[in-house]
């Protein structure tokens, strides 16, 4: 089976996550049978994954329509609902602000970094001037402008993975509360 | 009214009956009777409606599945029959669509 379809199950597997590992192994099977079907008509690898939608929102129409029914009983059902919001309330009153703070601020500063470095370099080497209050630091050592510019372009990049990883993280998170609340059904 | 709406209501209602009436004729796998649902342009649908409602039928009893072999070449699939239930179910929506066309054609006499 070709890499695109390979990843589409994968995602789908993902995104059932809420239903029994059974019913997930099952569907999975099936759609790949499908998708065999597909290849087996002369169906390319993208025309079959184009034919069935996005992975996301085919897991979601299985999630709908299987989990709207109600599994547990009223007392299990308040008790699941109680230990999901507090896991959810205490964790998200840290996990939001951090990361949403976070992201943007490394994201900004993977910008800054690398701009102070250029600026502090063209100032040096076009008016000779060493700009007040910017200075580049390796520990105890103090690289020539040059070198300091490269230092930020390097630091800027890794500054920019950083806020990006934040910013995953946290849509991440977010979206794991989502689909959770989501199959909880209240 | 949106054309397009009520095409789409069309559709969303007669699914059900469509894959009952499909299986009536004997077990079939969840690709076959998509083609078999895309032969008419009123009634074709999307993977993402008819696995998840085969499903939902079997998990309510109208339906049994079972995995078998196929030949050289082609993947194992998934076979959907109906069962007693979804017989009943079946002759139960049989005599609603008769006496839905009846009144429709009544009405069209009307004009």
């Amino acid at each position: 089976m070709e890499k695109v379809l390979e990843q589409y199950l994968d995602t789908v597997d993902r995104r059932l996550r809420p239903l029994p590992v059974s019913e997930r192994v099952d569907i999975v099977k099936e759609i790949k049978s499908t998708m065999q079907e597909m290849e087996a008509e002369g169906l390319t690898p993208d025309a079959i994954a184009e034919r069935l939608g996005a992975p996301e929102q085919l897991a979601r129409a299985y999630l709908s329509d299987l989990l709207t029914k109600p599994q547990r009983s009223g007392w299990q059902k308040l008790l699941t609902v109680l230990a999901f919001y507090s896991v959810v309330g205490l964790s998200g009153m840290f996990v939001i602000p951090i990361l949403g703070t976070c992201a943007p601020a490394l994201l900004l500063c993977s910008v800054a970094v690398p701009l102070a470095g250029l600026m502090d370099c063209l100032f040096w080497y076009l008016f000779g001037i060493q700009v007040p209050y910017l200075t580049i630091q390796l520990g105890p050592y103090t690289p020539p402008p040059i070198l300091g510019f490269a230092c930020t372009l390097v630091a800027g990049g890794l500054l920019y993975l950083l806020g990006r990883g934040c910013w995953r993280l946290l849509v991440r998170y977010l979206k794991a509360v989502g689909t959770t609340k989501d199959s909880l059904s209240v | 009214m949106n054309i397009e709406d009520w095409r789409s209501q069309i559709r969303r209602g007669t699914l059900e009956y469509c894959i009952l009436l499909i299986l009536h004729h004997g077990p079939c796998y969840g690709y076959g009777i998509l083609q078999r649902l895309g032969q008419s342009a009123v009634t074709t649908a999307t993977e993402s409606t008819v696995y998840p409602l085969l499903r939902r039928l079997q998990k309510d009893g109208y339906l049994t599945a079972s995995w078998q072999d196929s030949a050289e070449g082609l993947p194992p699939r998934k076979y959907y029959a109906l069962t007693p239930a979804g017989e009943e179910a079946l002759q139960a929506m049989n005599a609603d669509w008769d006496s839905l066309l009846k009144m429709v054609a009544l009405l069209k006499e009307e004009e």
